[in-house]
């Protein structure tokens, strides 16, 4: 099959209003008639079906939280992006899709960047309005602050807890809609599994993870919105129940996973301290506005950071990178930082870390302000680490925090299943090979807010809907299986809890597939993620029962689904031959260790077909062409 | 560190449910509390027996997810903090460490340590929000918001929504919870219009999940992980004042 | 619980400020303030409302306490989620029922003996004969204690209820709490003091 990504022609400023008056639209009086079954409460699932019940859609929502507003969207720290030049520093709509194009390394599509950025404003508009209580000036107007991959103001924030906040005004404008009636939520259900009737996704098999039971929910359109993979590293700063088990049964329904390696490590994260730790704290990056990043000149000085003369410190980013110095894009900083480790200049214990000093801020601005700005981050410091950051600098290490990649969808959010379509972080569209920092709330809310409620109208109008039947064969099929899946899961009865194979994987991940890739590293990671495969079939152990609240069952679920990711992120990783924002191939660097893309050879999104369990999959690619930016070589010296 | 541990455990939510004890061995001061769990629970799946249910997630503190009852702290004996934030090198070593579920009627429990909260959802179902579609909206800075008053909305705002408030208060009250949204959006122009059927409506929910009433000991803001103050809560009692008189 | 808090507070400091004129010896302002009133004719309905009050008081608080433990059903293993709560909150139904008790036995010893006894009393010797006893002494200084204690969570929580206890005011309102409990019971208290050991004169 051809990918087809239905991107609108003409003048990029016009394509997605030209495509929002070619759509075609559903009679309000026959819009109840359709049912959108949505996954996910995030930002992006939130907001999808909030709107898409407010004009008149029947919407069915689940998570597997109890509430929606447990979704992980909930813990973004730093703010959301949006090119309001409230500032008047020379932002504008070009500027942000300019900005995100070169961050994301000139690999994502230039027409879906392009109205993200389009839209960016009105998601401002519509939280300011839903009472987000935005970071405001003194005058009442709303305040900005800059963030890595940007020289200017643009990053709308509420204090260290935007996502929150968002999240927030997300599920009020959700919970209004529940009231309403035009939303039914269910809670504590988790996908299993995708139904696909005709070639068309027609609905979902969910697991009631308090009683077990399999219950099959059908409709017209089916929209994942289901977050991030960063998980099949095991130690990430996503929430412990984040997973892709979602994506991934879409995927083996036919749906193409597209840049599975573009995996984003985030610079400033609290370092690992010991085994028994379950995950990773990010402190946000907007600390890099007023932090300094330093490493001792000497390796393995072991004076306290405060002895160290300014003459002996190494701040690396500001010496490496005159002009955005400590505000280089996110993959830069981690992997200068990494660099730094491994050439031994690396700082605490472990010496997997550099230092985050804000003694020059606190200086400049005074301990009260820095309070204001910060003081929620700096006393989660204080708590996790029992040291004071006011005091000494926070010591920092990269970790595993976002993925770009996800399944491929069209201009349209489509995936290669007609009828399923992927929102947020779960698809692979916007970011290409890197994202922006304040990137990802935008992202989730323009698909939530603005294109899904467009486009699924368009599907809905389009289609004719033969009626499905709740006992159709094809339908009761998909329910049987996934009940034969659990009990497969079940029944293994070996000897090994499921948390050790997560942690096996996790560890093959982050040394041979993390920051820094090379060849053989990545055929031995996909030898070893074949073994836990092969183990984890023969020696898994799950207690308790299927028919109860049982944690054990529902993460023996999820890792199984991250075991094949994992193999797949590293064969796309392996295939990559070049380097280019997330994604670094040791192979490919220039002399003084920069990201060397290889445009003539990968100017393409890669995305796989499922073939059938141990086959390998197919490639297909998704040709990206740059008609308003012309892809150089990033440039943040 | 090495811990002695009670922990209440119960089948389902028609079981009686019983304290059992277990020992944790070899525990990281640096670890939490939940990771601490994890440790038992692992060693519980390797011997074969089913593991311990709690409620748990982003384990940084904002998700709302965990809640504990621990040596009978809601979220632990210190304050401002959640039970995933809690870490071991605050307890001695050797220290006998009780944990129980959340106690509310309008909580009740699914399994061991899980609690089912729905009830504070639909509490904000009943008003918790701003009538405003996708798409109405002003450009944003048209409507100006004083930075005291956008401050104060977002002390309110920070509410994780784990229950600890009512876990806490002797009469099992989700004032402060209820308190937290009303008086931001009472505060914020935007939540303005509807002041007065929000609080109504709100009130009258959770009487309905029931609640108990607020009896003015605090007990809940000394407890809030993020510290939301019970001045809130007298916001609240005017709001619903003034809807109740009628006055605009 | 509010406003009748706020009407029986009211009525307390009237109280007391007639009781302070016993100081003034026999035959003071006192007796003539007590004739006063017993021949004042909205006295009656005057009393029924008092009364009232206190029933009202004293029946929404145990509305809401059976209220609240309804909505506990469950307590914890280990009591101590309210180490958090001050004493006198946490007390507060029980010193109501002490109060309640009291005012009983308080209403038989003057009110009703002045009241229903037919002959006209006059009102400081029945006072000073009273508190010419240790027992009944000592009996009415804990119970003022008690009712400062009482005050102390009341006084605040009414302003609270009535959503007047701002960050603007939350200062001003708990400083003249303290005056509340801490003076109006200390004005009674004084009283018996005094009539005991100053003697009556």
């Amino acid at each position: 099959m051809k990918l087809d990504p239905k991107v609108p022609s003409g003048p990029i400023e016009k394509r997605w209003s030209q495509r929002k008056f070619d759509m075609k639209l559903v009679n309000p009086s026959n819009r109840r008639k359709y049912t959108v079954i949505i996954v996910g409460t995030g930002l992006a699932g939130s907001a999808a079906a909030a709107t898409l019940a407010e004009q008149g859609y029947k919407v069915e929502s689940f998570s597997f939280h109890e509430s929606p507003r447990r979704a992980h969207s909930i813990a973004a720290q730093g703010g959301i992006n949006a090119a309001k030049n409230y500032v008047y520093d020379g932002d504008s709509v070009f500027r942000l899709f300019h900005d995100t194009v070169k961050g994301g390394d000139y690999r994502a599509r230039e027409s879906n960047v392009y109205r993200l950025a389009e839209v960016s404003g009105n998601i401002i508009d519509q939280c300011a309005a839903q009472g987000v209580p935005f970071a405001r000036e003194y005058g009442g107007s709303l305040d900005t602050r800059s963030f890595g991959g940007a020289q200017l103001s643009r990053t709308f924030y509420a204090r260290g807890q935007t996502g929150q906040q968002l999240l927030l005004g997300a599920y009020s404008a959700l919970s209004r809609n529940i009231r309403a009636g035009g939303v039914t939520f269910h809670g504590r259900k988790e996908m299993v599994d995708l139904v696909v009737v005709d070639g068309r996704a027609r609905g979902i098999v969910v697991r009631d993870l308090v009683t077990g039971e399999l219950s099959t929910h059908l409709g017209h359109a089916v929209i994942l919105a289901t977050g991030g993979y960063g998980n099949v590293f095991y130690l990430s700063t996503n929430a412990l129940a984040s997973n892709a088990s979602a994506i991934m049964k879409a995927w083996r329904k036919g749906a193409y996973l597209a840049n599975p390696c573009y995996t984003q490590i985030h610079p400033t994260c609290i370092p690992v301290a010991g085994d028994y730790q379950s995950k990773l704290t990010l402190m946000s990056e907007s600390l890099r506005n007023d932090g300094r990043i330093w490493v001792p000149r000497k390796g393995g000085d072991a004076r306290s950071p405060d002895r160290i003369p300014e003459e002996d410190r190494d701040y690396y980013l500001e010496r490496l990178y005159p002009s955005f110095g400590n505000l280089v894009p996110r993959d830069v900083a981690s992997r200068r930082a990494k660099e730094m480790c491994d050439n031994g200049f690396g700082v605490g214990k472990t010496g997997r870390a550099v230092y985050l000093d804000f003694a020059e801020a606190i200086g400049r601005m005074g301990r009260e302000e820095m309070q204001e700005k910060y003081g929620n981050l700096m006393d989660m410091y204080q708590e996790i680490t029992d040291e004071d950051p006011y005091k000494v600098p926070m010591r920092i290490y990269p970790a595993m925090h976002y993925t770009m990649g996800g399944l491929w969808v069209d201009y349209q959010l489509q995936s290669t299943i007609p009828g399923l379509f992927v929102a947020g972080e779960a698809n692979f569209s916007d970011h290409g090979a890197n994202r922006l920092g304040a990137s990802a709330l935008m992202q989730g809310l323009a698909d939530g807010y603005f294109v899904l409620p467009a486009t699924i109208p368009d599907y809905l109008a389009r289609t004719k809907f033969e009626s499905v039947k709740a006992d159709a064969s094809e339908v009761t099929r998909v329910a049987e299986d996934a009940k034969l899946g659990i009990e497969k899961l079940m029944s293994v009865n070996g000897t090994t809890p499921v948390d050790a194979f997560h942690r096996r994987l996790g560890h093959v991940m982050w040394e041979k597939v993390g920051m820094a890739r090379e060849k053989k590293d990545l055929e031995e990671a996909i030898e070893e993620i074949r073994r836990i495969r092969k183990d984890l079939w023969k020696d898994l152990k799950v207690t308790g029962s299927a028919d109860d609240l049982n944690a054990e069952i529902e993460r023996a679920a999820r890792v199984a689904d991250f075991i094949d990711l994992g193999e797949l992120l590293a064969s796309d990783a392996l295939h990559r031959e070049e380097s280019c924002g997330g994604h670094f191939r040791v192979e490919h660097q220039t002399a003084e260790g920069e990201a060397k893309r290889d445009d003539e050879a990968f100017s393409y999104a890669a995305a796989w077909q499922y073939k059938g369990e141990g086959q390998a999959p197919e490639l297909h690619k998704d040709e990206l062409a740059f008609e308003y930016e012309i892809p150089t070589s990033r440039n943040y010296k | 560190m090495d811990f002695k541990l009670k922990i209440w455990r119960q089948r389902d939510a028609a079981d009686a449910g019983r304290f059992e004890n277990y020992v944790a061995k070899g525990i990281s001061p640096d670890a939490s509390v939940l990771e601490m769990l994890d440790v038992i629970n692992r060693e519980l799946v390797a011997a074969g027996k089913d593991p311990i249910a709690f409620d748990h997630d982003c384990r940084e503190g904002i998700c709302g997810s965990c809640g504990l009852v621990i040596n009978g702290g809601v979220h632990g004996p210190f304050e401002h903090n959640t039970t995933c934030e809690l870490r071991m090198r605050r307890f001695h070593d050797g220290d006998t460490i009780v944990l129980e579920p959340f106690r509310s009627r309008a909580f009740p429990i699914i399994k061991d340590l899980v609690v089912n909260r729905t009830a504070l959802d639909r509490i904000m179902q009943a008003g918790g929000y701003v009538t405003v579609k996708t798409g109405q909206a002003p450009e944003a800075n048209a409507i100006p918001v004083p930075k005291k008053i956008a401050d104060e909305a977002m002390d309110a705002a920070q509410c994780i929504g784990c229950g600890a408030c009512v876990a806490t208060c002797p009469n099992g009250s989700a004032m402060l919870f209820v308190a937290a949204k009303v008086s931001q959006l009472a505060l914020l122009p935007q939540g303005k219009a509807e002041r007065k059927e929000r609080v109504i409506a709100m009130i009258r929910q959770m009487d309905k999940e029931g609640f108990g009433a607020c009896s003015n000991t605090y007990a809940c803001e000394a407890k809030c992980p993020k510290g939301i103050s019970v001045e809130h809560i007298a916001r609240l009692n005017r709001e619903y004042l003034r809807a109740g008189f009628g006055s605009k | 619980m509010a406003l009748t808090g706020f009407f029986l507070v009211s009525f307390l400091i009237f109280h007391l400020t007639v009781n302070l004129f016993l100081f003034e010896g026999t035959g003071g302002d006192f007796s003539k303030f007590g004739a006063f009133l017993g021949s004042f004719p909205a006295i009656r309905p005057i009393e029924w409302i008092l009364f009232g009050g206190f029933i009202l008081h004293f029946c929404l608080g145990a509305y809401v306490w059976l209220k609240n433990r309804r909505a506990r059903p469950h307590g914890y293993g280990v009591k101590g989620t309210s180490k958090t709560i001050k004493l006198s909150s946490r007390l507060s139904i029980y010193t109501g029922l002490a109060i309640l008790a009291f005012l009983a036995w308080h209403l038989l010893q003057f009110f009703v003996a002045s009241r229903f006894s037919g002959s006209t009393v006059n009102m400081y010797e029945l006072v000073a004969r009273e508190f010419s006893l240790l027992y009944v002494v000592a009996l009415y200084e804990l119970f003022f204690v008690i009712l400062g204690f009482h005050l102390k969570h009341g006084f605040q929580a009414l302003f609270q209820s009535l959503g007047l206890r701002t960050a603007r005011y939350r200062g001003f309102i708990d400083a003249v709490g303290v005056v509340i409990w801490l003076l109006i019971p200390a004005g009674f208290a004084s009283i018996p003091l005094v009539m005991y050991f100053g003697g009556a004169r």
